[in-house]
Parts: C-alpha cells; structure tokens; sequence
C-alpha cells in the first residue's frame, strides 16, 4: 500500500505527464483509464485557461490551437506553485520562446513578457496615488530626503522589439484597424523601456527615455531623491518627477529610511 | 431590493438558512448597482486574493453576509499546508469578516505543484490523521471552524478502508469541523460508483451539517457506460432536488448554495433557480429537528 505521499506523487505523473500510467493496480474497479482522464481534462482545462487569461494577446498571436498544445507542454514542465492561478505564470514567455514552430518568431515571447507585467499590474493590490501637491508643500531639504514606494501596480522593464506596438495592435476590437495596425509594425524596431502600471482598473504603458527609466527605477527602488537626482541631468528631472507623478507611479513618499 | 445601507456601514456576517448564490465576476456590476435580493452569496476566496477583485468583494460584503468557500487548501496534501496561502486566506477572512468558511475533503497540491483540481483522496487512517491535521490547522490560523464539503469523485482506490460519510463523520469528530453536504456531489459520486445516495445521507453526523450546496452536472458516455461529471455549467438536475428534498427533510434547513461557475447565466436565471431552493427550504426544512425521533 503507497502512503498517501506515494500515491500523490504517481497520481499527478498519471495526470500530467504520458507517462502511460493508469493507476489500473490502485484503483477500485473498471475503467481506470476513462476516469483518470476526467481529471486530467480538468486539470488540463483549467490552467489553460488561466494561461489564456494572463496571456491573451499571445493567445491571440500565435492561434487557440498553438496556444493549447503549448500551454498543455508548459502545465506538464512547469505547474503553478500556488493556489492563485492569477500568479500563473512567470516562466511562461521564456518557455515560449523555446517552442518549435516560432522561434523564428522571437516577438511572441516578448508581447508574452510584456503580458506578464501587465497581468501582475492589473491583479496587484489597491492603493491612492501619491500627487504632486502632497510634496510641494515640503522645504526643498525635505524634498531632497524623501524616498518613494512605488505603486503596487507599477512594473519597470525592458522590452524587446515592438512588443509594445504589437500588444496595442493585437488587443484592438476592430478587426480592421487591428489588422492595419499590425501590418504598420516593424518587426525589426528596438526594444524600450517602459513603465506599466493600473491607473483606475486599465493598464497604460508609458515608454520612457532610458535616463527617466533609471531615475524612475532608482526611485522605485527606494533611494533618496537627491541620490536619485544625482544620477540623471538636472535640467530634466523635475519635469520627469512631475511626470512620474502624475502619472501614478508612486503610492507614498516618506521620510524614513526604508525598513 | 436590499436594503440600502449608510456608507461604512456592514450587514452583519451571519448566513441564514435560506438560499444564497455564488458570486461571479460577471455578475459583480449588478451587485454594486442593483442590489439583488438574495440572502447571501458565497465566494470563491481564491478569486479574490488579488487586489481589485478584493476591494469589489469588501464593497459588495457591506450590503450581503458572504460565505468564502476555498478551493486551493488542499487540506489532504501529504506534504502539509501552503503557509503562504494560509496566510493570504487569514487575510482575506480578517478583512471580509465571513459568516461562513469552507473547503473540500480533497488534495491539489504535490512536491509544491499545484494541480488546480479537487483530486481523490484513498480514504485510510494515514489520510484521516493527516486532513485533521490540516482542518486543526486551517481553523486554528482562521480563527473560526471550517466546513467541509464532500466530493464529486470519479475514481476510488483499492487501498481505501474508510468509506466516504464515516470519513467525514471521524474528521468532524475529530477537529469539530462542520459540513457542507454537497446534494450534486452526492448524486454524482454515487452515480460513479454504484454507491446508494439516500443511505449515505443517513451515515453523517446531522449537528454538524452547516450549509447545502446545489448544482447542475451531466452524464458523459465513456467507454466504461455513463459517468456523472460535476460541471456546474447548468440548472440543478430532477434527481438532485429531489435528493434535497429527503436531506431538509432530514436535516432541516441549512444555508443553501446555488453554484453555477460555468458557462454562467445572467443573474435573473441564478436567482429564479435559488428562488427553487428557496421554495422548498420554506416548505420541507421545518421538520428537521424532529426528524430523529421519528
């Protein structure tokens, strides 16, 4: 008799993997095969659409059959490790990317990683944006000393050719402006660097010169806003700050050295 | 209509004994604006872990007493609890303040792989000991006792010695858990495995039955005849009213659950088919209590 963690571990390689197991010597009666696979459509169906739901553009970029037999190839290498499928899943673009049929396609993964961001921001917690007005009335030394937290919704990165114009393109309702907007992309446009964040239940994605995205991630990371200042032009900065601002990028701004 | 609330205010936390529905993101901009009359409503806690999908569940907890029914526990895992999921749940109860909370006699979590489904327990004192263990656990961290629901099954295990309603029986005496009788479940379990439906309601501890839960399924020709799958995609089967009908007699009235989390209807057709249970909760869960002597 398997003990109970025995007998998980071989029931979830029958689910997921073909391993050609049917449990046939554990289970009570006929048809193990034919009840073993109620369960793993289950499985199978759920994550995917989770998948799907992080990842709709890619979905919509690559075609449902693609994005199926990709996903089910992706639930069997790398299930979730948490019970929120909204968590599900990091790894996903980088996996993507590995798959035959697109690698000739590097754009995909990079709409995939730009997903991620975007899913992450749109699930991440609530919180009031800080406003300009709020730091105004502060003396210029205070000014110098304060730290932000950036919004819990806000994402910084790189990414990788036009997977910004892509994404816009592909998630646009009007199937004849989709397709014109995607036929204007030049697959071969660098990369950015860009800021996602939710602003009132939308995403907006702000590009950003690469010396505000530093002063931008600087900040987010907690320094002080004259180390901050210290590494980006002078000329520029309170315009990018008051941009920042603006915008939503951070929740709170405070005095004391971070915990 | 509800009745309107001032700003601030909260209804209070109990459950009635009376029907309620589960809550669908679908369905979440008619509960802000239209107040639907309905008694309580049950969510899935997993669905509200993130954060605007929580601030809409803490709005719509001022004007109903919710229920959260989890799903991602996994209480029967050999390798133990998910501490940071608890932890998660812990706030999410802190916050919501729930009249009611539950989770399933099942497992979905292995060497930290998290399969996404309610799978089958073998039904042994190892797998007794170990789900106490984690219900303790689970009520201990929540604060509050936990119901349990019982399954939809489609595989049994030769190894198991315990059949399903001593299971449940033992684990609420032995964590003081309650129970959610899952009437669907029932039917569909019993359907797969030959089991009789009526008798195994007479087989649980009547006190401890906290909630009914309703739900439509179907019946899937496979190459071993019809098995019963639990699709929650439709309105409530004859045979599972009817099997309502013999546990209120029983058992008298407990809160009552609508649960269609497929191919979701509008929410007149969700509160016609609780307005069903409610029918019959009105009529046949006087007698409960009585029950028993007869």
């Amino acid at each position: 008799m398997p003990t109970l963690h025995e007998f998980q571990r071989r029931f979830r390689a029958a689910l997921t993997a073909a391993s050609g197991d049917d449990l046939a010597d554990i289970v009570q009666g006929e048809g193990a095969v034919a009840r073993l696979a109620v369960y793993r459509n289950n499985v199978l169906g759920t994550l995917s659409a989770a998948l799907g739901l992080n990842f709709p553009a890619t979905a919509c970029l690559v075609g449902a059959d693609f994005f199926a037999a990709a996903a089910a190839r992706f639930i069997v290498a790398s299930p979730p490790r948490s019970a929120d499928l909204h968590e599900y899943d990091e790894a996903f673009p980088a996996f993507l990317a590995t798959q035959p049929g697109i690698t000739a396609r590097p754009y995909i993964a990079a709409v995939a990683a730009l997903e991620w961001a975007v899913a992450q921001a749109l699930h991440a917690p609530l919180a009031p944006a800080l406003g300009a007005a709020r730091l105004a009335a502060l003396a210029p030394e205070a000014q110098a000393a304060l730290r932000f937290r950036a919004h819990p919704s806000l994402r910084l990165m790189t990414t990788s050719g036009p997977a910004r114009a892509i994404w816009e393109a592909v998630l646009q309702p009007d199937e004849a402006l989709r397709a014109r907007n995607l036929a204007a992309i030049d697959l071969a446009a660098p990369g950015e660097t860009l800021a996602v964040l939710r602003v009132g239940g939308t995403i907006a994605l702000h590009p950003l010169a690469p010396a505000a995205f530093a002063f931008a991630q600087a900040l987010a990371d907690g320094e002080t806003l004259a180390e901050a200042l210290a590494r980006v032009p002078p000329q520029s900065a309170a315009a990018w700050l008051g941009a920042f601002l603006a915008q939503g990028f951070f929740a709170t701004a405070s005095l004391r050295r971070p915990i | 209509m509800a009745t309107p609330r001032a700003a601030g205010c909260r209804c209070e936390a109990t459950i009635p004994a009376s029907a309620g529905i589960g809550l669908r993101l679908p369905h979440h901009q008619a509960f802000r604006d239209q107040r639907p009359a309905i008694a309580w409503i049950e969510a899935h806690s997993e669905n509200y872990l993130s954060g605007p999908a929580f601030a809409e569940l803490l709005a719509i907890r001022n004007d109903y007493p919710v229920s959260l029914h989890s799903v991602g526990l996994s209480l029967g895992a050999a390798e133990g609890l998910d501490r940071r999921h608890l932890a998660r749940l812990k706030e999410l109860v802190r916050r919501i303040e729930p009249g009611l909370i539950s989770e399933h006699l099942a497992w979905g979590a292995v060497d930290h792989a998290f399969l996404a489904d309610l799978l089958p327990l073998p039904l042994t004192e190892e797998s007794l000991a170990i789900v106490a263990r984690h219900v303790l656990r689970a009520q201990d961290a929540l604060g509050q006792r936990i119901l349990i629901e019982n399954p939809a099954t489609y595989l049994q295990f030769r190894h198991s010695t315990i059949p399903e309603p001593e299971f449940l029986a033992a684990l609420v005496e032995r964590t003081g858990c309650g129970l959610i009788l899952d009437i669907n479940n029932i039917i569909v379990s019993a359907g797969n495995h030959g089991w009789d439906a009526e008798a195994y309601l007479g087989r649980l501890p009547r006190a401890a039955i906290g909630e009914f839960h309703l739900a439509g399924h179907r019946q899937r020709e496979t190459e071993i005849g019809m098995l019963r799958i639990d699709t929650h995609d439709q309105p409530v089967a004859a045979d599972v009213w009817a099997l309502f009908e013999v546990a209120l007699r029983r058992f008298g009235p407990r809160p009552t659950l609508i649960e269609w989390d497929q191919a979701i209807p509008s929410l007149d057709i969700l509160l016609a088919e609780a307005a069903r249970a409610a029918r019959r909760l009105a009529l046949l869960g006087l007698g409960g209590e009585n029950a028993d002597a007869a």
